[in-house]
């Protein structure tokens, strides 16, 4: 018996049936639908923007007023958050709320050592001779002269059923062996293993020949928990109440079995081909994609366990044959988690004497600093602006955006925009480069705030508040929403503030172990912005102190890369184990000294010590 | 170790310790790893005897090797023993500011035996029971020094048996008569009292006796250093380390040639590593009273100003004469100032606090009593001109955020604070205003408190807007 309502989406077509006083928000998201709603449902971020076109809609609080402008309002605008249908309904979803195809990190460098993956085929061998043959046959594995595997009875009947060829997959994570598959035939000849990085936005993965150590094809989608929420933060306050849990872990699973089925299609393999599994991501994704409650990671004393999770594909709901070990990369706190211990491994800075530093930005920023006998790490909050989040103009790095900016000497603008389309809105490298255009335009004085008596700088023409500066990046006649693509006064607030976090951070780890930049002989950048940033740009800004003696290295994904290399070689993941064991990490919620420095970095570029080329003391 | 290889506290990197640990990461000193206790240990909050692993025989040599390393180059010093025992010098900076000032300088009190028993009593009593409470201490008085005048070694030793039956104070025996020392020793040497002093004409004698009993010795040369350079070498050769060196306080017009002094010794064990000029300074104030002054008053105000300056520049120890209260509070709270530790971030009192005419219907609001926090929220409530009680909870000194994810605050906390401060007697309604920082409070605090909590703004700038638009809550 209906008494709910249908509520169309376009311009994607989609159509959901719901109850009558249901959240906007909620009707897309049962949808289906990826949307922004970057602060989870709410009402601070003012991103969830919908068109009504018809069907009846109230409004909760006061929150639309300050997000939308008369005009807009009058044209249907609405928050989806703070608007509840109760009637058969069509909604719009514009383009600015819309996600698609975003510029995601599928590269990988480093290389692998010796191939000594933790999983092996054995062809199966029925004996039914020999003194024990009265209690039925046993079971022994051609080549293989380890420790007997561990069998469940369901393999035993299996085995002893099977008419033809039967090959074992034997997995030797956690220090016994396990039968954890057999197919039918002779499969020794392939091996497959998926390697995912379970990041807090984007979820990539990779499928590799485990023989040949080649890649054989990737893949990547977004978190669906980002409708959740799109901070950690937001994430954990979820995660508190096992309702939320539940909805946190589905959400990432199926973007994990989403690229599983991808990579597999795409390979012309089915899951169940799939032999061995490892997933690196930060401490707050791994243990809800674990289902763990993730509560203690709000406070600073948080015992973290260093032991890297293994959990079964069984278990945690992964599309792979069930008892698959499915190995997860080990945390050293709450906010350096797998990922950053992947990086270490990509990177190999725990092998080499030199003293390197790894810097990570995307969603939140993590440093490593160390060499092969002392690492260390720390991590800060560095979004959201390096994400295009929180930014007016801001976006995603995805088709659309602008990613470059130079500006010349009479402030005329020229843009880059990924997908060479018109533009949409600009990204966390965009913004980096315009900040660093600007200020050396003299647009922005050296505390980062806009100069009023600069071409391109007016007041708010574009929308909320008349006394606001912005400065003009690209006119509405040359951007795909028709509306002006600005950086105001307040976007710069964002950005100094995110830039100063993380210049602070580091500047407090070399400080604490009393290392200076000069002394770092490799610097090693991941995450999106350390694939994509301009590291002169982020230098002369101010977001990185100048590292004079250093080699300067991308790692690309270096989530994906170390859990590839935890695939291809049990060494890798001892090594994983160990360097999480002996990490030292510096808590900077509760220290002195990054207050200070975070002060101190509140302007382009920052402290002199820090920039001695750029001062002109540098002594080589 | 060698002077060159010394490095300064500041210097020192947590990886310098870290690679003379065993690197076991077997966490018993409960740190997470080895990397994290080295770090504390560089910050001073950790001592490298916490690592059991450390004291087996085969880390002996890393052992002594992060002793030296870690040796701060101004020796620390134990004087008495028990509950009441003191540390002197140990000090690792010439300036506060580059890392903190540890071991505040104790302050004895002179017993001259002289004095009739019951007025000695009387004194010692009031050296023992001296207490002033400030900012949740109490600041207390800190040792006794007994002075041989009769130069009677009898009455010497009834005296010190009766400081020492009426309380466990650390002591200094004050004579340069090494029989005299003897005496008092003899009923006392369990107490490891400092004996003062070893000078150019007894210090065969006294240097033995000290040696025997295993005392800490004041090396005396007022005025010359170096005879106090000399001294100190001839005693190290003896292998006498516990010293204490006493260059000579002088007053008026030598005022500054004794802050001279004391500061070139205190910048010679701290810059250069000087290791005859690593030890305590002994600051005797209560020289003044020897001087040619016959008002007590105007000794007792050179005596207070003089105190107040050594504590400033570098006195590990001083002794004193006068019991005064506005002689002495001023050097408890003087010493108290600066002996907190810079690192620690500036806070404000807790407790309550009014804005504009609040009456039993105001709002009450919480915050931190970080200083940062409580000044722009103060700033942002009046400038909204709003009426209203603020309750500052002391979180040590932390934000409200890092307080919250810290454990500083919490819903326990905040009840507590209710009941220290009265808010049941400040209002009639029963709603509290938390920080919007603290949100996740909310729910423990009610069940706590009994009060209804109502969420605030995540940044002051909000309250005015808040409580006007949502101020008197609606009751549901």
């Amino acid at each position: 018996m209906s008494d709910s309502i249908s509520i169309l989406f376009q311009p994607m077509n989609r159509m959901v049936a719901v109850n009558p006083g249901t959240v906007v928000l909620d009707a897309i998201r049962e949808a289906g639908i990826q949307f922004e709603a970057i602060c989870g449902g709410k009402g601070f971020c003012g991103k969830c923007r919908v068109i009504r076109v018809s069907g009846e809609v109230t409004f909760e609080g006061t929150v639309c007023a300050n997000s939308l402008t008369p005009d807009e309002r009058r044209k249907g605008y609405c928050l989806a958050c703070h608007a509840k249908v109760w009637t058969d309904a069509v909604f719009t979803i514009p383009i600015e709320s819309r996600i698609d195809t975003p510029q995601v990190l599928l590269d990988i460098t480093g290389t692998i050592g010796k191939i000594h993956p933790s999983v092996q085929k054995f062809l199966v061998e029925k004996v039914a001779t020999g003194p024990m043959a009265v209690l039925g046959p046993s079971v022994r594995f051609t080549g293989y002269s380890g420790i007997r595997p561990v069998m469940t009875e369901e393999q035993r009947t299996l085995v002893n059923n099977s008419a033809g060829l039967v090959t074992g997959v034997i997995s030797f994570t956690e220090g016994t062996s396990r039968l954890i598959a057999l197919e039918e035939g002779d499969t020794t000849g392939t091996l497959f293993g998926v390697a995912i990085d379970l990041g807090t936005t984007t979820i990539a993965g990779l499928l590799t020949d485990l023989i040949t150590g080649e890649v054989i094809c990737r893949a990547s989608t977004l978190n669906r928990q980002i409708t959740l929420g799109e901070e950690l933060v937001t994430r954990i306050a979820i995660g508190r109440r096992e309702e939320g849990r539940v909805e946190l872990k589905a959400a990432a699973l199926g973007s994990v079995n989403e690229v599983i089925r991808k990579v597999t299609r795409d390979a012309g393999i089915s899951d169940q081909d799939i032999n061995d599994i490892c997933i690196s991501g930060n401490t707050v994704m791994t243990w809800l994609f674990a289902g763990i409650d993730p509560t203690p990671l709000e406070y600073v004393d948080a015992e973290i366990s260093h032991v890297p999770l293994i959990l079964t594909a069984g278990s945690c709901g992964v599309n792979a044959p069930r008892e698959l070990p499915v190995f997860c990369l080990p945390a050293v706190s709450r906010f350096v988690g797998g990922d950053a211990i992947a990086n270490v491994l990509t990177s190999g800075m725990h092998k080499n004497e030199e003293i390197s530093i790894i810097i990570d930005l995307g969603t939140n920023g993590e440093i490593v600093l160390g060499n092969r006998d002392w690492l260390v790490s720390t991590s800060c909050a560095s979004g959201p602006a390096f994400e295009g989040a929180g930014m007016r103009s801001g976006m995603r790095a995805m088709k659309g955006a602008i990613d470059a900016v130079k500006i010349d000497n009479d402030c005329h603008v020229t843009v880059r925009v990924i997908g060479d389309t018109k533009p949409k809105g600009i990204c966390g490298s965009g913004i980096i480069a315009a900040a660093a255009a600007m200020a050396g335009a003299g647009i922005l004085d050296f505390s980062g705030k806009l100069n009023d008596d600069v071409p391109g700088v007016r007041y708010g023409e574009s929308g909320k508040d008349e006394s606001e500066l912005e400065f003009l990046l690209v006119p509405s006649q040359n951007t795909v929403t028709g509306k002006d693509i600005v950086i105001t006064g307040e976007d710069m607030a964002y950005l100094m503030d995110s830039k100063a976090a993380v210049l602070a951070a580091i500047t407090v780890l070399l400080h604490k172990f009393r290392v200076r930049p000069g002394d770092i002989r490799h610097v090693f950048l991941a995450g999106a912005l350390g694939s994509f940033g301009d590291i002169e740009h982020l230098t002369s800004f101010g977001v990185l102190p100048e590292f004079p003696r250093a080699d300067f290295h991308r790692i690309g994904n270096g989530s994906l890369a170390g859990a590839y290399a935890c695939l291809l070689s049990s060494d890798a993941r001892i090594e994983a184990a160990e360097v999480a064991k002996r990490m030292g990490y510096i808590d900077l919620l509760v220290d002195n000294d990054f207050i200070e420095e975070y002060w101190a970095a509140l302007r382009i570029p920052g402290k002199e010590e820090l920039f001695p080329k750029r001062f002109g003391t540098w002594k080589g | 170790m060698k002077k060159e290889n010394r490095k300064s506290i500041r210097e020192i990197s947590p990886i310098d310790v870290y690679k003379l640990l065993p690197r076991t990461n077997c966490a018993e000193c409960g740190e997470p790893n080895c990397m994290a206790f080295a770090t504390k240990v560089v910050n001073g909050e950790e001592v490298i005897e916490s690592c059991p692993p450390l004291l087996e025989s085969k880390y002996e040599k890393d052992l002594k090797m992060l002793r030296e390393l870690l040796a701060p180059p101004v020796r620390a010093v134990s004087i008495g023993n028990g509950d009441r025992r003191i540390v002197v010098g140990g000090k690792h900076v010439l300036y506060r500011h580059e890392f903190t000032y540890q071991n505040p300088p104790p302050i004895a009190i002179d017993i001259p035996d002289d004095m009739e028993d019951e007025l000695i009593a009387a004194r010692v009593k009031k050296v023992r029971d001296f207490s002033y409470s400030y900012i949740g201490r109490t600041l207390t008085l800190d040792a006794l020094a007994i002075r041989s005048v009769t130069q009677n070694p009898d009455r010497f030793m009834e005296v010190i048996s009766l400081v020492t039956g009426l309380c466990d104070l650390p002591l200094i025996l004050c004579s340069f008569n090494p029989e005299i020392i003897r005496a008092g020793l003899s009923v006392c040497s369990d107490k490891k009292p400092l004996i003062f002093a070893i000078t150019k004409d007894n210090w065969r004698e006294m240097g033995e006796l000290v040696q025997d009993h295993g005392c800490p010795v004041v090396v005396s040369a007022p005025g010359d250093l170096n005879l106090l350079r000399t001294l100190v070498k001839t005693l190290l050769e003896w292998g006498i380390e516990d010293m204490v060196l006493d260059p000579g306080t002088y007053h008026s017009e030598q005022i500054g040639h004794t802050i001279h002094q004391f500061t070139a010794i205190r910048k010679a064990a701290v810059k250069n590593f000087d290791s005859l000029s690593g030890y305590p300074l002994l600051g005797t104030p209560i020289s003044v009273w020897n001087g040619q002054e016959l008002s007590d008053d105007i000794n007792r105000w050179q005596e207070a100003y003089l105190a107040s300056m050594l504590i400033t520049r570098y006195a590990d120890l001083l002794v004193m004469h006068s019991l005064e209260g506005w002689a002495l509070l001023p050097q408890l709270i003087w010493r108290f100032g600066i002996y907190t530790d810079p690192r620690r971030p500036v806070s404000v009192d807790a407790g309550v606090r009014t804005f504009g005419d609040p009456d039993k219907n105001s709002p009450v609001l919480v915050t931190s009593n970080y200083a940062l926090t409580f000044f722009t929220v103060e700033s942002d409530i009046k400038a909204a001109k709003i009426d209203c009680y603020l309750i500052v909870i002391d979180t040590g000194g932390l934000s409200v955020e890092a307080a919250v994810a810290g454990r500083y605050l919490t819903a326990s906390i905040i009840a507590d604070s209710l009941k220290e401060w009265k808010a049941d007697t400040l209002v009639n309604h029963r709603f509290l205003v938390i920080p919007g920082l603290a949100a996740r409070l909310s729910g423990e605090t009610e069940e706590e408190t009994g009060w209804r909590v109502v969420v605030g703004p995540r940044d002051s700038s909000g309250i005015g807007q808040m409580i006007r638009e949502r101020w008197p809550p609606v009751d549901e």
